[in-house]
């Protein structure tokens, strides 16, 4: 142990203090201030004896905390005999994504990493992360290097998708806070060009003086095909329920002979060889693969679509997985004079879909066997002392509410404002047919028209709207004016939606528009609690799982699903708590059908479908990647050189944090204070 | 008379009442009532201002002072004399040493304290009877005096118990200067009423009172003491700090004890001798005991001057 730098011999200095408070103390303990000392004479033998410690344990803990305080701080710059330099930091990336998998590229990456952390000598300093959809850091430096290969070897390849950048950051951090005179990153990974192509503008992080390496790329581009965009949908056809399905099938390169298959559960429902036609061989071609097949309507249905390519490179992209709850028509209680409304939910158009019923106003008491899932009203209904009953009754039981405001009238006014909407001006607002100004795109009853497959929203034009205030309401669409058109209310158990116009031509275009019965279609979706589109996440995706109403639940389980429905007992199902009816968590990261319980019944209420990203299917790579330059900052002007003694003394106040010695030396001074306090008190009250 | 009055007087006189009470105002209060209950006869009877005779009314004359009676017994209007009687100057000189601030364990407040609130009384006692008060001590700093003229007005209380409240014990001996103060800044004949522990060399300021006396003042001095300075009870080896000067001192009490005891009531010898040749009289106040003696001295003293 060395002397390294000058404050340990002022804190060596710091030991006397306690020498001294010590016998300073026991002098002040004894001293009486008096007046007359004039006739007192001096008397030596007194003189000698307070300078003596009288408690020799109290003495030596103040000492010893001292000392310990010392050694605690002076530690950092504290050199043993024979120093160990560091003079390497290395931070592997390794890449645990799907394209990583070809060739067992993951495996073999993994494994190397973990054989150098295994004998990894105390010159060098190794870290370790993981990049998937995030970037996790798997082995920090200083940690034990045996622990770290294991948790390495245990790592299992993933169908996750992700970018370099984040790791890139994470690693630049690790190293701005390692030991090494020599810094490097080492990528582990296929290089990907679209993992790089992502984020290349990111702007400049990385230290000049950091050394990248990459992996060596031999070819740019391999042959492929990938499934993508798997849909599916239930019709009825002479009575019987059929399943209709699509997949999207991207070509790269020459993948040779293609084919297609596409499974209800474990049964083969159709096969076929896919042959490209010269306008379709060429790279990136896109085509949809659809098929339809008789299906039962009572069970859930999950399918997968398979496709093998002759020379396809990666295989782990080459299924897609889809589908569709059990046919369970939901029920609509109608109370409107909408003539478009009851046309739009006949039964020859929402077959198996919504059952209408037209409600009888007059009817006091309902039967509880037939209470609807959604109820549709027009606002002029409310005059009915009965209709507003329905009303609150329906939305306290978790019903949804579709509420079309058509007309002002003090009565409805009034009722409405206990469900927190105030009329702004009583007036119907007459304009010229002018469409939505704005829509609320990621609502669900909206996010289905996203794409023009069912139409258009940007046609509809509004020619009248009432014009109404709505307190702790969320708008989802307002008029060329600005005004409000339609919002969600929260005003009981169930979902309420209120439309600032009625379905009829008088104030838009909306009822003879294609999008109007698809639009109908969702919105009573949502009201009912269901939802309104494919549930497909890519692997690791963020998920935010809402209850529907009606449903309580403190957690939510989600399970690997086998084909036949059943769960998969050997994977362990995820439990995720619900706060404020929400259930947050990363979806799973291996693709399948995946079913989420609400409840301990062992049928399950939903099913999330899990597929990976197309942009794993893109096997370009990028041998000399640009952003790495655009990413690295410019070289410093006065780079001064890292002395073996300023790698010796620069340890940092975080890693001095992290060594167990600090930690030691500094509790046990705080140990020591404690027990110099119990015993002066106790040696106080004995006095 | 006085010994006799005094022997009553205990009873009416409580230390621990004393440093309960927080107040110098209260404290002087305390003090003056349970004395002047005390006695049986009043010497502040007749001491103010007495009947003279009577002269005509002349125009001009307030109208308060006609004798109403005389005027209805004889139908003449005339105005009742009265004789002033000759008010004198009192000043109270208060040692603000370091020294002052000494307490002993039974005391009812440091010797400052004593000293402040048997002043405060004094003053009560003198603006009641119509004489004019003042003060002199040394400031905090000890660069010059703190020098309240006297006044006999009413306000002149508070003001003097402002004063008195605001002193602290500071430094070392400043006995000497204190004196020079009062022969600087007291020209006429006057009673200066000297609180002090007068723990300095007798020798070192008899040459002041002895000019003081000569000018003509009458100085009633006293001396205040705690027990444990008279006494000496301590018992256990300590270190004994001088509280002007600092100074340090091993003490066994119990060998010092006698060797002490002999030294200080030599030097109370000494200064007693001094004022009994200056003809000053001289009284010990004790900071555990009730200050009736100097009350009663301050008044046979006042009586005698008329």
């Amino acid at each position: 142990m060395s002397l390294l730098f000058p404050l340990m011999a002022f804190g060596a200095v710091a030991i006397g203090i306690p020498i001294w408070l010590h016998l300073r103390r026991r002098d002040e303990k004894d001293l009486v201030e008096f007046s007359t000392l004039r006739f007192l004479d001096d008397q030596p033998v007194a003189k000698a004896r307070p300078l003596w410690p009288h408690h020799w344990p109290l003495l030596l803990l103040r000492i010893a905390a001292l000392l310990l305080l010392v050694a605690a701080f002076a530690w950092p710059y504290i050199e043993d005999d024979e120093p160990v330099i560091v003079e390497e930091s290395r931070v592997y990336l390794l890449d645990n994504t799907l394209s990583h998998q070809r060739e067992s590229g993951f495996e073999n990456a993994r494994d190397e990493i973990a054989d150098e952390l295994a004998k990894q000598d105390l010159s060098k300093q190794i870290s370790v992360i993981e990049l998937s959809t995030t970037a996790q850091t798997l082995v920090r430096f200083g940690d034990d290097p045996n622990q770290a290969a294991d948790t390495i070897r245990e790592l299992e390849p993933s169908a996750e998708s992700g970018n370099f950048v984040d790791a890139f950051r994470a690693a630049s951090e690790l190293l701005n806070t390692s030991l090494g005179s020599e810094r490097s990153i080492i990528l582990r990974s296929d290089s990907q060009s679209n993992q790089w192509t992502v984020s290349q503008n990111a702007p400049p992080f990385l230290d000049a003086d950091i050394r990248v390496e990459l992996p060596e790329v031999s070819v740019e581009k391999l042959p492929g095909v990938s499934l993508s965009d798997a849909r599916s949908g239930r019709f009825t056809r002479n009575g019987k329920s059929w399943i209709q399905a699509s997949v999207t099938i991207t070509r790269q390169g020459d993948p040779g002979e293609t084919e297609i298959a596409f499974f209800d559960g474990e049964k083969e429902v159709f096969r076929q060889v896919v042959a490209w036609n010269e306008q379709q061989q060429v790279d990136g071609y896109a085509g949809t693969v659809l098929t339809e097949w008789e299906s039962d309507p009572e069970r859930w249905m999950l399918g997968k679509v398979v496709v093998q390519a002759e020379r396809d490179a990666l295989e782990s992209d080459n299924r897609t997985y889809f589908s569709l709850p059990p046919v369970r028509p939901g029920k609509v209680e109608l109370i409107s004079n909408s003539l478009f409304l009851k046309r739009a939910l006949d039964p020859t158009v929402m077959m198996d879909r919504w059952d209408i019923r037209i409600a009888n106003i007059e009817e006091t008491v309902r039967d509880k066997s037939d209470l609807p899932d959604v109820l549709c009203v027009d606002a002029r209904m409310l005059l009915t002392d009965r209709v507003r009953k329905k009303v609150r009754d329906d939305l306290s039981r978790g019903c949804g509410v579709m509420l079309m405001v058509d007309e002002s009238n003090p009565l409805i006014a009034g009722f409405l404002r206990d469900l927190g909407i105030d009329w702004q001006t009583g007036e119907r607002q007459q304009t010229e047919p002018k469409t939505f100004r704005y829509v609320f795109g990621e609502h669900p009853i909206f996010a289905p028209f996203r794409s023009s497959e069912l139409g258009n929203l940007a046609e509809i034009e509004f020619s009248g709207y009432r014009k109404l205030q709505v307190r702790d309401a969320v708008p989802l669409a307002f008029s060329a004016s600005g005004d409000p058109l339609i919002f969600e209310v929260a005003a009981g158990a169930g979902r309420m939606l209120v439309f600032a116009f009625s379905m009829d031509r008088k104030d838009s275009n909306w009822p003879i528009h294609p999008t109007f019965i698809p639009f109908l279609d969702k919105t009573l979706t949502y009201l009912r609690g269901q939802p309104t589109s494919v549930a497909s996440f890519e692997p690791g995706e963020a998920v935010t799982w809402e209850l529907p109403p009606g449903v309580d639940a403190e957690q939510i389980s989600v399970e690997s699903l086998n084909p036949d429905g059943s769960v998969d007992s050997a994977a362990k199902p995820q439990l995720v708590d619900i706060n404020d009816r929400e259930a947050r968590f990363r979806a799973p990261g291996k693709p399948g059908n995946y079913g989420i319980r609400y409840g301990t019944e062992p049928r399950f209420d939903a099913v999330l479908d899990v597929n990976p990203s197309p942009l794993e299917s893109e096997l370009r790579f990028e041998p000399q990647p640009a952003a790495v330059a655009a990413w690295t900052l410019p070289e410093p002007e006065n780079t001064s050189e890292i002395t073996e003694e300023d790698s010796a003394i620069a340890l940092t106040d975080a890693e001095a944090l992290q060594q167990p010695y600090w930690w030691y030396l500094l509790i046990a001074a705080v140990a020591a204070f404690v027990a110099e306090s119990v015993i002066g008190a106790a040696i106080g009250r004995n006095q | 008379m006085v010994v006799r009055e005094h022997d009553r007087l205990i009873d009416r006189f409580d230390p621990k009442v004393m440093s309960l009470l927080l107040s110098l105002d209260l404290k002087a209060r305390y003090l003056v009532e349970g004395f002047l209950h005390g006695l049986h006869k009043s010497p502040f009877h007749g001491i103010s201002v007495e009947f003279s005779e009577y002269r005509d009314y002349q125009p001009g004359d307030d109208l308060r002072h006609l004798d109403w009676q005389l005027y209805a017994r004889s139908n003449r209007l005339c105005v009742k004399k009265y004789t002033q009687e000759t008010n004198v100057r009192i000043y109270l000189v208060i040692d603000s040493s370091g020294s002052m601030k000494y307490r002993g364990s039974d005391a009812w407040g440091s010797k400052l304290d004593v000293a402040v609130t048997v002043a405060a009384a004094l003053t009560s006692m003198t603006l009641k009877q119509n004489d004019a008060v003042g003060l002199l001590t040394l400031d905090e700093g000890a660069t010059g005096s703190e020098f309240i003229r006297p006044s006999q007005k009413p306000s002149q209380f508070g003001l003097m118990l402002g004063h008195l409240q605001e002193i602290r014990p500071a430094g070392g001996p400043r006995l000497a200067e204190l004196l020079k103060h009062m022969l600087r800044l007291i020209h006429r004949r006057s009673i200066v009423l000297f609180f002090s522990d007068l723990l300095e060399d007798a020798e070192g300021i008899r040459d002041t009172f002895q000019q003081l006396k000569f000018m003509g003042h009458e100085c009633l001095i006293f001396q205040v003491l705690d027990r444990d300075e008279i006494e000496f009870p301590f018992d256990r080896s300590s270190v004994f700090s001088d509280l002007e000067t600092g100074d340090r001192r091993n003490v066994d009490p119990k060998a010092a004890r006698e060797n002490y005891l002999e030294r200080f009531h030599a030097f109370l010898a000494e200064y007693k001798e001094l004022f009994q040749s200056l003809e000053m009289p001289h009284c010990v106040i004790r900071t555990d005991q009730e200050p009736w003696e100097a009350l009663s001295l301050f008044l046979h003293e006042r009586q005698r001057m008329m």
